[in-house]
């Protein structure tokens, strides 16, 4: 049984007449690295703030370590929004500021959080006069800067450069399996995260659309045939015997799925002939950004 | 007179201050280190207030606590691991169970001709001997992984224990074309190690390249390490420092007839014989070095 | 809180040119003040009428100097005409005086301290993990108290110190009553930090927040004043009320024996404490829900 960090109920948060989020329930556990994912405006940094204590939740509540209210904040790291600091500071004086702030005591942990994130070699340089990318950087470093058990962070890769980008994800990959810290972050593309998570979650207006592991995401990207049928053993027979399909798998009591470049309608005709009861063939496999589109889509449609 | 009650004030008020904030800090370490053991969380100390002694105190704990939180994620890991390893398994096992079953009922049904019956039933002993392999593999692996005795060891002519193993492949190569190349620099190799398990890592070192590898299989030897390469078809391996992860395999859909468990077991073997390693993968080559040096005899 | 406080102080010692500026503004404020007799921009006992006598005096002594008017006299006359006053201490004037326009500074802590962290966004950096929303408002309202206390009683001092070198013993007050002063000022000084800290977390922003405050600070005195001369249709007891801090009324007692200002000193402390929970409580009210950009 793995324990859960984050556990939310009907959140709902409303500004004005918009409804930035609209009851959601979420469960997040430990060691996962969950992806959220939706259009700007789709709710996921309300989602966030109301974790991290800087928004509150009109309706719904929220437990963080299977504790309510503020108690846990401190095993939090996160990062909302764009990095924040003071800009007449340098990176390592920024970071002592927080240090003192929260209470840590071992001042190497700077050094190591600076190292972390690829910023040794900024020295007096004001904050003020960071890049983008920089910034970005230094705003990661803030929020491991604690080795906190959950890391919060909204759209951390905006403004990198592809090897910042790829810097950071191997960096947040091994922060989770060597220190075991559980990570929830956010972007509005999905093939950012695609490599990262483990778990995605789509939302847009608010709500959640789907929850989905990445093997989950994986089957439903990958082209295939779905054949559901009465007699799974002998499907299968059937299909290498006589279509010569070796790329197969069975899926639940049900589904067969091949991933063979086929027709469908052969597919079907073979097993009917054989007196196997196929119920549904369908085609699926799509392309990542076009999974997501489809999601966000087929809700605005409907 | 004045001026030395003022300083004495001033004094006893800021020594009154110093001590009221240690004893703070002393009860919140307490306090936290309670809340630590009992949530069994991986948080660590903060200091409240912050004298120079209770911060190097807290200092100390913390890294205390860091080890801590190391070990609990090492046996995490290995929990999960299990975990994988059981829904692996299953998984692994359902398909060419499911497929021989498929095929036994035809066999049943009858109305097919005994040339077509015999094809059939060589299919399923195919099947079976497949799934055997699989059980056999799963039963040595957990054996290794649970068994921490020390392997017997004795002196060992490397390059005769090659050839032996290498022989043993010679058909299955050379039935689909492909060879296997050794260049070992001599007939005489002697290292101090265990001769059934140091056979086991080459015969699943030559049959990983066979299974996953396309082209001839080079086995080099060069000073104390021992290469063996292959080229790998574009786009087979994705993650080269996943490979001796248990249950990693590039075939998804696990049909091909590989467990993913070949080269774990090469790992943990050459780990306990105390041989060094590693894996990369460049320009559709792949290789795997041995590094032999701390075990020659 | 302890941790918060630190944290700032790390923080200002950074900004070392705004400690330049404020010890340099001081200095300008009072030093040159001990010699000419009046606080520079402040509010002088004399120019409040509250030195009735002396006041008086100065006026009687003019004709022997030649001039029709007080602000005729030169710096040197001045001196000669107040030395020469029963009872007089010249640094009293600047101490009470000096007080006031360092109310000016307190606007610019506030900035420093909590409006900028609005402004730039690192507020949430600090509310996001471990920091309580009162532990966070509270904390700055001690940190910019402590500043400003001892920014009081260091000018206080110094002032003091100085003017034993300037004008000599016999011209500075007795050390108690420099103490008691001193306390005194910190009443309507803790009213106002919390005024003005209630003032900064309801605005939040520098720009729009120190335009306010700076402003009103500058006018509120007249302000006030012009309202209540007209709501108390001209009663000076009411205008006394506010217009003179609880220090200013307690030198004129000590100083002068004008004991029915007595009273009025209690009302001004029971008004400050007043103002001071109900600032502090409003500003926390409104900060307790509110959404943090």
């Amino acid at each position: 049984m793995k324990e859960t960090i984050i556990r939310a109920q009907g959140l709902t948060r409303i500004y004005g007449r918009h409804r930035a989020l609209d009851g959601v329930d979420i469960t997040i556990n430990r060691g996962d690295i969950c992806g959220l994912i939706g259009r700007n405006g789709a709710g996921k940094t309300t989602m966030l703030k109301i974790f991290t204590g800087l928004s509150i939740p009109d309706e719904g509540s929220y437990e963080l370590f299977g504790k309510t209210g503020e108690q846990e904040r401190g095993r939090i790291g996160c990062l909302i929004d764009s990095p924040a600091f003071f800009g007449n500071l340098s990176a390592h004086d920024n970071l002592k500021y927080y240090c003192i702030l929260k209470g840590i005591t071992d001042l190497s942990k700077i050094d190591t959080a600076l190292e972390r994130v690829g910023l040794t070699n900024t020295g007096r340089k004001k904050y003020r006069n960071f890049s983008l990318g920089m910034k970005q950087r230094l705003g990661i470093a803030l929020a491991i800067l604690d080795e906190p058990e959950l890391l919060i962070l909204d759209e951390p890769i905006n403004g990198l450069d592809p090897i910042g980008i790829s810097d950071m994800r191997d960096l947040f990959i091994k922060l989770n399996e060597e220190l075991g810290i559980t990570i929830v972050i956010s972007s509005h593309i999905l093939s950012e995260l695609y490599t990262l998570a483990g778990r995605f979650v789509f939302i847009e207006e608010g709500r959640i659309l789907k929850d989905v592991s990445k093997e989950e995401l994986d089957d439903e990207c990958r082209v295939s045939i779905n054949i559901t049928c009465n007699d799974l053993s002998r499907a299968a027979a059937v299909l290498e015997e006589q279509c010569g399909i070796m790329d197969y798998k069975i899926t639940d009591d049900r589904t067969i799925k091949v991933y063979d470049e086929v027709n469908e309608n052969f597919l079907q005709d073979r097993l009917r002939e054989e007196g196997i009861g196929v119920m549904s063939t369908v085609r699926k496999g799509i392309s990542l950004e076009d999974y997501f589109k489809m999601l966000v889509g087929g809700k605005a449609n409907g | 007179m004045i001026y030395i009650v003022i300083l004495l004030s001033i004094t006893t008020v800021v020594s009154t201050v110093l001590l009221l904030m240690q004893k703070k800090e002393i009860a919140n370490i307490r306090s936290s280190l309670k809340k630590i053991r009992e949530d069994r969380s991986s948080e660590k100390l903060h200091s409240v207030t912050g004298t120079a002694e209770t911060d190097a105190l807290i200092t100390e704990i913390n890294s205390l606590l860091e080890d801590l939180r190391a070990e609990s994620m090492l046996y995490r890991r290995r929990r999960h691991e299990l975990d994988n390893m059981l829904t692996n398994i299953s998984h692994d096992l359902r398909t060419p169970l499911t497929s021989a079953l498929g095929y036994l009922e035809i066999v049943r049904e009858g109305g097919i001709s005994e040339e077509e019956e015999e094809r059939e039933l060589a299919v399923i002993s195919e099947r079976l001997g497949r799934l055997r392999e699989l059980i056999d593999s799963f039963f040595e692996f957990s054996r290794i992984v649970s068994e921490d005795k020390e392997p017997s060891k004795e002196t060992i002519n490397l390059v005769a224990l090659i050839e032996d193993s290498v022989s043993g492949f010679y058909d299955v190569y050379e039935d689909s074309g492909r060879h296997i190349e050794l260049d070992l620099k001599g007939t005489r190799f002697d290292i101090v190690s265990n001769r059934m398990m140091l056979l086991r890592i080459v015969d699943n070192l030559i049959s990983n390249s066979y299974k996953h590898g396309s082209g001839d299989l080079h086995i080099i030897k060069e000073d104390n390490k021992l290469i063996f390469g292959n080229e790998m078809p574009e786009g087979e391996l994705t993650d080269v420092s996943r490979v001796f992860d248990e249950f990693w395999t590039t075939d998804v859909s696990r049909t091909k007839g590989s467990t993913g468990l070949g080269l774990a077991i090469v790992k943990q073997f050459s780990e306990m014989l105390n041989i060094g390693i590693s894996a990369d993968a460049e320009d559709g080559s792949f290789r795997i070095v041995l590094d032999l040096a701390g075990i020659r005899a | 809180m302890v941790n918060i406080l630190k944290a700032d102080l790390f923080r200002i010692g950074k900004d070392r040119i705004w400690i330049i500026v404020l010890a340099a503004l001081l200095i300008v404020y009072t030093i040159p003040g001990l010699y000419t007799l009046k606080p520079m921009g402040g509010m002088s006992l004399y120019d409040q009428g509250l030195y009735m006598d002396l006041n008086e005096y100065v006026e009687s002594r003019l004709p022997d100097y030649g001039v029709e008017y007080a602000y005729e006299l030169t710096t040197e006359q001045y001196r000669e005409i107040v030395f020469s006053f029963e009872g007089y201490k010249t640094d009293v004037d600047i101490i009470c005086g000096v007080n006031f326009p360092l109310f000016e500074v307190i606007v610019v802590l506030e900035v420093l301290l909590v409006t900028r962290d609005f402004s730039v966004h690192s507020i949430k950096n600090t509310l996001s993990s471990p920091i309580r929303r009162k532990t966070y408002y509270f904390a700055k309202y001690a940190a910019i108290m402590l500043l400003s206390v001892s920014i009081v009683v260091v000018v206080n001092l110094m002032v003091w110190i100085a003017n034993m070198i300037i004008n000599g013993p016999e011209r500075s007050l007795p050390f108690g009553t420099l103490i008691v002063i001193t306390l005194l000022s910190l009443m309507p000084l803790t009213a106002y930090v919390s005024m003005i800290h209630a003032v900064a977390f309801l605005i939040r922003k520098s720009l729009p927040y120190s335009l306010v405050t700076i402003g009103t600070t500058l006018a509120w005195g007249n302000i006030l004043l012009n309202i209540l001369l007209i709501l108390g249709g001209g009663s000076a007891r009411v205008v006394n009320l506010i217009a003179y801090l609880p220090s200013m009324m307690y030198s004129a007692v000590t100083c002068t024996h004008a004991e029915d200002y007595v009273p009025y000193i209690y009302i001004c402390i029971a008004l400050c404490v007043t103002l001071t929970a109900v600032s502090l409580a409003g500003g926390y009210l409104f900060f307790k829900n509110r959404e943090i950009k």
